[in-house]
Order: structure tokens, then sequence, then C-alpha cells
């Protein structure tokens, strides 16, 4: 019994992994968010953001300096550092810095909101294109066959002279060509599938096996307005929402020139922090305070250029995505008369074939051909319209990208959805 | 003289107290009004942003009280202070008016407004969770708020 068991558990293992895991649209943004490597790497980050909050906290309270408690009786003046150790809460500047810390914590969620969508899209956007590929895959073999028949007719048709040699080595070039594409995709398809394991932070080693998705019914969509999209996506976007924080956080900086004849603060600002590192503060009340307050005006404007930039660089990518969407929704017949004028063409050169009729060789790889540049429009015209959906759910943060804005994030935390 | 200084003192300090968060609060009723006004007219540039004030408002205040334990603790004391029997009907957006206006924020499969719209039910709920049970019972005395509230699912009973 036991090693009937065995031999079952044998079997099964062998074939979970002979079939690979299967994997579907809906998988890759949990899949992103549990083990991406640069999402990964940046909710570390958001986590130091918060632990630094912590620690600016509790450098309010009173802490031990041997060294300082030594130096006292031989230097009276050190006992005025003593007093930043013994009560750092009356150094102004240490409170400034729980808020800049805390204002750098929303800062820091934002640009992991923003690189988390990113990647997401990203992942998603390789997993659509990957079964355009398989489609694609698809219909070259349909093609092949077709081919494979033509040139099976003209090869019995040379024998008997009908069809002039050349003809016949034309249409068997013209095969393998096609059976070069088809190795070729074949290889794209291998690439990006790995491509899409990285971007999931699966395993190398793990086969993954893409689930087909619902292409759109095109026809169905309406066209959409830019004047209602844009406020959404401006409100959402964590590019521009960092900045609030970034903004705030400068204004505390400020306090912090002023108050410097209180002493310093020890306490270091997150890794966001970064952006003032070009703000000099003076270590007591002196003629560099002017100085330092037109730099913290200046980092201002900066922040201000930026600002307006990454704003504009959003409204240029709605108004293409826009401009898109509702092109393919008007051009949906245009692409459906050209593959069935492209279908009946090859069904009537069949039909003939058939029929015994006298036809051109090079007429028959002429309608093969036609029938699969269109399958090959319509079916990548589907696609595009489903990136394109997908990149507009990015823009907007809507189905997989609404994640919430930190604030949100926080007063949401364990109310019941 | 001194005791009249210390009264002095401590009128100061407890007056300002929370100053800022109140007057945010009380705005949100103006707010609120401007929201119910547009609840019909289509969803422009303007109106977003109207729907936004309200709601972004009502995620700031909470963030607030949240974050700060003294500002709960002094709000579940004063409570009954500030209470006025219309709370609801100056603060909370009637079922039938949200159900719109959630049907305008979609488009063609696409959610266009602000997330604190969507959310709305949950940051009630969160604001419930932040007040006392004392506090609760007194909002929910009045029949047509625990209406309201009951409508838009923010409590079972």
């Amino acid at each position: 019994m036991k090693v009937y068991f065995m031999f079952l558990c044998l079997f099964t293992f062998q074939l979970t992994f002979a079939s690979g895991t299967i994997i579907s649209l809906a998988d890759v943004s949990k899949k992103v968010q549990e083990s991406n490597f640069a999402v990964l790497e940046n909710a570390e980050r958001v986590y130091q953001a918060k632990e630094t909050i912590n620690f600016s906290k509790r450098n309010l309270l009173p802490r031990l300096n041997f060294w300082n408690i030594l130096k006292a009786p031989f230097d009276w003046s050190s006992s005025v550092e003593i007093v930043q150790d013994i009560a750092p809460f009356l150094v102004p500047n240490n409170w400034f810095r729980i808020t800049q810390n805390n204002l750098f914590y929303l800062a820091q969620k934002e640009q992991y909101r923003a690189l988390w969508a990113n990647e997401v899209m990203t992942a998603k956007l390789l997993y659509i294109n990957t079964l355009r590929d398989i489609d694609f895959l698809r219909l070259l073999k349909e093609q092949n066959t077709q081919l494979e028949e033509l040139v099976n007719i003209v090869v019995t048709r040379s024998v008997f002279g009908e069809v002039p040699p050349q003809v016949l080595k034309f249409l068997k070039i013209r095969s393998l060509e096609l059976k070069e594409d088809i190795r070729s995709l074949e290889g794209l398809v291998y690439e990006e599938t790995k491509a899409l394991s990285y971007l999931m932070g699966l395993s190398q080693e793990d086969e993954i096996l893409l689930e087909m998705i619902d292409l759109p019914i095109v026809e169905d969509l309406e066209s959409i307005s830019f004047d209602t999209f844009i406020f959404r996506a401006i409100e959402n976007a964590p590019e521009l929402n960092q900045y609030q924080y970034i903004h705030e956080a400068l204004k505390s900086t400020r306090k912090e020139i002023y108050f410097t004849f209180l002493g310093s603060s020890t306490t270091s600002r997150s890794s966001s922090g970064g952006v003032f590192n070009n703000i000099p503060i003076q270590d007591g009340l002196g003629f560099g305070l002017s100085s330092s307050l037109r730099i913290s005006r200046s980092e201002k404007h900066i922040l201000e250029i930026n600002e307006k930039a990454t704003k504009e660089v959003i409204k240029k990518n709605l108004y293409i995505l826009v401009n898109n969407f509702n092109s393919y929704v008007e051009n949906i017949e245009n692409q459906k008369k050209r593959f069935n004028l492209a279908q009946d063409n090859y069904e009537i050169i069949k039909t003939q074939l058939v029929l015994g009729m006298n036809l051109e060789p090079l007429e028959m790889l002429e309608g093969i051909q036609n029938l699969f540049d269109a399958s090959v429009s319509l079916t990548n015209y589907k696609y595009e319209v489903v990136n394109t959906i997908e990149k507009i759910k990015r823009s907007i943060f809507n189905g997989d990208y609404s994640k919430n804005e930190g604030k949100l994030e926080v007063i949401l935390k364990g109310v019941s959805k | 003289m001194r005791i009249l200084f210390i009264i002095l003192t401590i009128f100061l300090l407890t007056s300002c107290r929370y100053d800022e968060e109140f007057s945010e609060v009380k705005e949100l009723r103006n707010l609120k009004v401007q929201v119910e006004e547009i609840v019909d007219e289509e969803l422009t540039m303007e109106n977003q942003q109207i729907i936004t004030n309200y709601f972004g408002r009502i995620k700031n205040v909470l963030y607030e009280v949240r974050s700060n334990q003294s500002i709960q603790k002094y709000t579940h004391r004063n409570f009954s202070k500030f209470y006025k029997n219309n709370f609801c009907n100056d603060f909370i957006i009637e079922t039938e008016n949200y159900s719109k206006l959630m049907n305008k924020c979609s488009v063609s499969g696409f959610y266009i407004c602000s997330e604190e719209a969507r959310s709305y039910v949950d940051l009630l709920k969160s604001a419930k969770s932040l007040l006392a049970t004392n506090n609760i019972d007194m909002i929910l005395k009045d029949e047509s708020c625990k209406k309201t509230l009951k409508n838009l699912g923010v409590i079972n009973e």
C-alpha cells in the first residue's frame, strides 16, 4: 500500500513538473506584488522609511553617551552636549525631523505605488504580447499547412509539365522561409516566457504555461473623451502625489534652518529625503542663514518645474492613449472587411482547385498570403486594443492597478470591504 | 492676578486646541452641499474637483484623527459638546445621490472619479471605528440618520 502511495506521489510530481505552472492574466499582478525583485526592494525602502519615523520619535527620548559625561568635569562647555543627550526633545529640529520623516514615508509609499504599477503593467503587457505571438505562431503553422498542400498539388502538376520548374522551386523556397519564420517565432515566445517568469519573480527552472484571454468585442466598445479621464489620471498619479508630500517636507526644512541656533538634529532623513541634500544648514545661527533660505526657495522652484513636467507627461500619454483607443473603435469594421474578403478569396481558389480548374500557383500563393496577412492584422488589432485598455487602466489606476494612496491605505486598514 | 493669568493660559491653550481639524470638519457641510448640487450634472473637470474636495476632505480629517491619539481622546470626551442632531443631514450624502454619482463615475468600464469617492462607505466605517460607543449611540438616536447609514451599508442593525 505504502509503495503504491509513493508511486502515486512520484507520478503526480512528474505530471506537475512536465506540464509546468499554468498562469492566468489575473495571477500576474498578484505574482508581481508578491515576488517581483524591484517591487520587493522598493517595499524594503518603504519599510525603512517607516522605521525612520520610529527612530526619530525615539530620538527625542534621553540617551546615554558615556564619553560626553566623562568629558564634563574637565570641559564645562561640553555640558551643553549633555543637554542634547539628556533632553533631545528640547531641540526643535528633532521635532521637525519627525514631521519630515512622516512626509518622506508617504512620499516613499507613492514612489512604491508608481514602481509597482509600472512593473504590473510591464508584466501584463508582456503576457498579452506573448499570447499574441502564440496566436501568430498558430496562424503561421496554418499557413504552412496550406502552403504544403499547394506544393503537393504543384509537384503533381509539374510531373505532367503543366507548371514550369521555377514555380515549384519558388514555392519550395517560400515553404522553407515559412519554416524559418516558425522557428524564430518559437524562439521569441520562449524568450518572452522566460522574461515573464523573471518579472513575476519565479525561478527560471520553472516552466510556465499561459492561459488564453478573452479578446474584447471591439464593436461593442464606445469612444472615450480625454476631458473626463484626465482628472482621475492626474488626481491618482503617484508621480504627482509624492510632490505634495515633498513640498510639505520642504516647509519643515525651512523651519529647521531658522531653529539651528537651538541645535541640529542628529536624526537622518529617510531615503526620499535625499532631495534636500543640496540645502546647506549651518550648525548654529550665522550669516549663512539667508543663503540657506534662498537655496531652499530655489529647491522649491525645482520641485515645481519637475511637478509641471510630470503633469505634462501624464497628459501627453493620456492624449495618445485616448486617441489610439478611439481610432481602434472606429476602424474595426475595415479590419473585419479585409479579413472577410481575404477569406472569401481563399475559399474561391480552393473551390476552383477542387473543380479541376487551371489556376496559376502564384495566384494561389497570393491568396494564402493575403489570408494570412489579414488574419494577423485582425488578431494584432484585437491585442492592441487589450494593450491600450491596459495602459489606460494604469494611467487612471483602475482594475489591477487600483492601489490606494498612502493616507487612504492607512485609514482603510482593517476596515471590512 | 496670578489666578487670572493661569485661567487665561488654560483658556488659550484649550480653546485653540485642534481648531484646524474641527474647522475642516465644519467646512465639510458646504462641500457636501456642493456635491449634491452637481449630482445630476455632467462630469466635467470642475465637477470632479467638487467631488474630490468633499471626499478628499473626509479622508484628510480621518487621517489626522487616526494618526493622533490625543485628538481621538479629545473627541471621545467632548463629542456631546459639538454634536448636533442634524449630523447626517449636514455631513453625509444620501444613498440615492451617492448611487447616482457612482453611476456617472463609470464610463466604458473605467472608473474615473476619485478613489475616496469609491471608498466612501469604507471611510465612514473607519470613522465609526474611531468613535466611542456612546458617541455612535448618540448619532444613531436620530432615526433618519440611522436609516441613511444603514442604506449606505455603514451599519448593519
